[in-house]
């Protein structure tokens, strides 16, 4: 309940407040929040399974936050940065569809 | 993935967890909350972020950026060339003498005669000759030839007896292909005038003219001449 309405309040936030976000960091919002989201179901899956523990949770958003951002700054040092951003998202979106997939199994049994 | 067996279980109590959460905050939710918090924000801010034509290139990369200015400035020196081109024959022809518009204006005519066909042409050029014993060749070779000649560079051409020009047409008959009625038999001579090396080049090349007659069975020669002549033209009509 608390995550959907810190969800909420982050989008309105965003929406009045409207913060200018220093251009070096643009290229890494888009990865962060794929990894972010990675995160989030992996959470939800961990809370399904009751093995939910909120300091991992934090943790794990936190770092892949980070470790995807500077996957991606390591890839634009290296020249490659277009590839590595495909190859992070590509990662992350294969586990966010298995996590995804468990969630169905236990939510639903399907 | 580590599935256990006993999902079914897992699940009933994953149910009335969640129904439990959902009433019963506790404190390291707040935590979580703070996160999704974080996690929302960045949504909008990314999703919300494009707005003006400048922010397509926010996210462009640096070498992509460099592609882009170089063929930025490279067709700024071609339109910078043919401005400054454009700018001289306009002072000449506003400051310069009536005889020099007319010069200028002799000049265009001369050009667009030469292109409408309704007078001869004579300079350096490429005569060409298909042998097609077989009748292999129809009227598209003889299209895709003028074609290739055209694009070679070639101001005039002549096909068999006739000019070709804007509004000239090859059709395919039963005694083969024909120019605009007239049946031009088993061989053809086309004469080009134009950069001689040039269109040989253009002939030449893999894919060309030269080797799709050849591979239709028939013979193709150039020669190339500095002094030729097409003396056929087509009579001036009037503007319709």
């Amino acid at each position: 309940m608390i995550a959907i309405i810190g969800l909420l309040v982050g989008v309105a936030v965003g929406i009045l407040w409207h913060p200018v976000v220093p251009l070096w960091l643009e290229p890494y919002l888009p990865i962060a929040i794929v990894a972010a989201l990675d995160a989030v179901f992996g959470g939800f899956r961990a809370l399904m399974q009751r093995r939910f523990d909120d300091r991992i949770f934090a943790v794990s958003f936190l770092s892949n936050v980070l470790i995807a951002s500077f996957l991606v700054f390591l890839g634009d040092q290296l020249g490659v940065g277009a590839q590595m951003s495909t190859g992070v998202v590509v990662v992350l979106a294969m586990r966010i569809f298995a996590n995804a997939a468990a969630i169905r199994r236990l939510l639903f049994r399907a | 993935m580590t599935m256990s067996g006993d999902d079914s279980v897992e699940a009933e109590t994953g149910r009335g967890l969640l129904r439990r959460l959902a009433y019963q905050p506790s404190r390291p939710h707040l935590m979580i909350g703070a996160l999704f918090l974080l996690l929302g924000l960045l949504i909008t801010v990314v999703v919300i972020a494009p707005s003006g034509d400048e922010d397509e290139w926010r996210n462009a990369r640096t070498e992509d950026l460099v592609q882009v200015l170089d063929d930025l400035s490279a067709r700024q020196a071609r339109l910078e060339e043919e401005s400054s081109r454009l700018a001289e024959l306009r002072r000449d022809l506003e400051s310069g003498s009536t005889a020099e518009a007319l010069a200028e204006a002799r000049r265009q005519l001369e050009a667009l005669r030469v292109m409408s066909g309704t007078t001869p042409v004579s300079g350096a050029g490429v005569q060409i000759t298909i042998d097609d014993p077989e009748g292999q060749i129809d009227a598209a070779v003889l299209i895709n030839a003028v074609q290739e000649l055209r694009d070679a560079g070639a101001e005039a051409i002549q096909v068999g007896e006739t000019r070709v020009t804007v509004d000239s047409w090859f059709a395919d008959s039963e005694e083969g292909v024909t120019i605009e009625g007239t049946s031009l038999g088993r061989s053809f001579d086309l004469v080009a005038i134009g950069e001689p090396e040039t269109i040989s080049a253009a002939m030449s090349i893999p894919g060309g003219l030269a080797e799709s007659v050849r591979t239709r069975g028939a013979e193709f020669r150039t020669t190339s001449d500095p002094n030729l002549t097409i003396s056929v033209t087509v009579p001036v009509t009037a503007a319709p």
